[in-house]
């Protein structure tokens, strides 16, 4: 049986036709599964936005509209045998239905061969904006998706980042802003013409913290992305940086140097009080919590050279992590505590790589030249990071099996520092 | 320190999106995925009508992320100074008019012509004790920025020991880095990342 999804290398441009680029980030698809599933999602309301999201997990490999016989929209107007013909094991449907207080979006999720429901649910649509509609795509995305793959989908999860416009005579405009993970709805949350760096959401998704120099040198500030209130967390004497929320939301890890030398440090937010982890001579700094809240790897150099370690919050000695290669830094771990991503530097190159918790090794997963900034998506399938292209910021996207990856642009502006929501 | 809450300036009102009131039909709100896979023909799964913000994150029925951004003014604060790089001479006030010193790859440590000149630095620093230095770290934009902030902050603090070495009251000495925010040259080559490793002295008045 011939497949019906070939090798995806091609360079797919998906432009974004249904919000205006102003406020979006570009999608391009640079690298293709070789393993993605065929699926085919028939069109209604918010079917592009559901084609898109499976797409761009690297996992499935969409029909396009032109490549199908028929266009059902229920079960009961389908003809399976168009979609047997082209290899399609799994149909999503949609329309939009009459419901008791008003419209709803009905889909099913169709096993063509058994010719059996999987999925049947129907949404309110409220008054049907658009911002509506895509929200509840995304919702029907991450139940397609758990429900092919077993795995929570991250289609309704956010990316915050650093985006900088240079204005020339050497003026420029910071921005941290927020998009949804494929791109759309940018908003701007903050502008300054001072360094922004460091972005780290709340354990509940409604914070960021991250270093400012709007204050003329690095200071922590925190940020109620609903709200819009923001409040100073760390401006002790010296460097004020890395900050990275516990798992309990309860504590910041940050890096300062108010006693004379970059250490980590652990702040209860309620009682605003400091402990210190580390004490060495040399650099400490990016820390990373254990999904478990019980331990931080962070980046060191007291062996000379920054590699990782780890080490309990109770205290105790730090335990080195990182091994292969000259520069190891920027740490994030999987939300299921089983996976490290970090930055590998070797020969001048600076890549992302990932490592399994508790064992040696390592691989690499771009190709590129300076990676910055690897931070994982909350179902750990994919990792976000920043890179430069053409001489650009550009943050990409790759599968964790490095199989697929898309590059996320904004017109006319650098970006980086990439995070990715709980 | 303090922890206060500093209004933003342009707290924009937020526009919440109405909260929908819970409508399901009627059927019970259940785990999709304790009936998949038990019914054998077409038409037997029921229909899971999702009521609203029980069910679902209040992303879908709730708070909007919206509104004006908060916009930070510019100030003077970062006046770049007349930096000057190399010059054997003296200003009038009797300060080097050197000011910036250059760093190898990955390096703090300063090169034997940069150790005089870092001396009469010191020297005019004792004469005048009330004046205070400022020495900003810089790094090239290579690899992590966290760890770049690092590596600012230790060129500049090499250079305050050398100082304090000398004989410069610890307090007259301020240390700041940038990490790679403050390139001197933009550019992705050696020679524009030589440029950016650097520590840049200044009396701020």
């Amino acid at each position: 049986m011939k497949s019906i999804s070939p090798v995806l290398y091609a360079v797919v441009w998906i432009s974004a036709l249904w919000f205006s680029s102003a406020n979006a980030l570009d999608i391009t698809i640079t690298q293709g599964s070789e393993t993605a599933q065929p699926i085919a999602v028939a069109p209604f309301p918010g079917s592009d936005v559901v084609t898109n999201d499976l797409r761009l997990s690297g996992e499935f490999a969409p029909l396009t509209q032109s490549q199908m016989v028929s266009t059902p929209t229920q079960l009961s107007e389908v003809n399976f045998s168009d979609w047997r013909m082209l290899d399609i094991p799994t149909l999503l449907v949609g329309r939009v239905v009459d419901g008791e207080k008003g419209k709803m979006l009905e889909f099913q999720l169709i096993n063509v061969y058994r010719q059996k429901i999987i999925l049947h649910y129907r949404f309110p649509l409220g008054d049907g904006n658009e911002r509506r509609v895509r929200d509840t795509a995304h919702v029907i995305s991450d139940l397609v998706y758990k429900a092919l793959t077993g795995i929570e989908g991250a289609f309704r999860t956010h990316i915050a980042y650093i985006s900088l416009l240079r204005k020339g005579g050497g003026k420029c405009s910071y921005t941290l802003e927020v998009a949804d993970a494929d791109g759309a709805n940018v908003q701007v949350l903050l502008r300054s013409p001072f360094p922004l760096l460091s972005p780290s959401w709340s354990p509940d998704g409604r914070r960021l913290a991250y270093v400012s120099f709007e204050n003329g040198r690095s200071e922590v500030w925190m940020h109620d992305i609903y709200s819009r209130k923001r409040s100073i967390i760390a401006n002790f004497k010296g460097k004020n940086s890395a900050p990275a929320w516990s798992p309990d939301g309860k504590s910041m890890a940050l890096s300062l140097s108010l006693d004379g030398n970059s250490e980590i440090y652990v702040m209860n937010l309620k009682s605003e009080k400091l402990r210190r982890l580390t004490k060495n001579r040399g650099a400490d700094t990016e820390p990373a919590w254990s999904a478990d809240g019980k331990k931080i790897v962070f980046l060191s150099d007291r062996s000379g050279r920054p590699q990782l370690y780890s080490m309990n919050l109770s205290g105790g000695r730090a335990s080195r992590v990182t091994f292969k290669g000259r520069y190891s830094t920027s740490p994030d771990i999987s939300p299921d505590g089983s996976q490290i991503t970090f930055l590998n530097g070797e020969g001048g190159r600076y890549r992302i790589a990932v490592m399994d918790v508790g064992r040696s090794g390592m691989r690499l997963l771009t190709s590129n030249q300076q990676d910055e900034s690897p931070s994982f998506s909350p179902n750990g399938r994919m990792i976000v990071y920043a890179t430069q292209k053409s001489g650009r910021g550009v943050l990409e996207i790759v599968s964790v099996d490095g199989g697929s990856v898309q590059q996320l642009t904004l017109r006319g502006k650098d970006v980086r520092e990439p995070v990715w929501s709980p | 320190m303090k922890l206060f809450n500093k209004s933003a300036k342009n707290i924009a009102t937020m526009s919440l999106l109405t909260i929908l009131v819970s409508g399901c039909g009627g059927d019970d709100i259940k785990n999709p995925f304790d009936s998949s896979g038990s019914s054998s023909d077409v038409g037997e799964v029921e229909v899971i009508e999702v009521g609203g913000v029980d069910n679902m994150d209040s992303s879908v029925d709730g708070e909007q992320i919206g509104g004006e951004p908060i916009d930070i003014q510019e100030t003077e604060q970062f006046m770049a100074s007349e930096s000057i790089i190399s010059d054997s001479g003296t200003n009038i006030d009797g300060s080097p008019t050197q000011r910036i010193f250059f760093f190898g790859y990955d390096s703090s440590s300063i090169s034997d012509e940069d150790l005089a000149v870092i001396q009469a630095h010191a020297d005019y620093l004792i004469s005048s004790s009330v004046m205070i230095v400022r020495l900003e770290g810089h790094a090239d934009e290579r690899g992590s920025r966290e760890y770049n902030l690092s590596l600012g902050e230790r060129r500049a603090q090499t250079m305050s020991d050398l100082l304090v070495a000398s004989g410069v009251n610890l307090g007259q000495i301020e240390i700041i880095s940038f990490g790679e925010e403050n390139p001197l040259e933009v550019g992705s080559e050696e020679s524009f990342w030589a440029q950016n490793r650097r520590v840049e002295l200044t009396y701020p008045q």
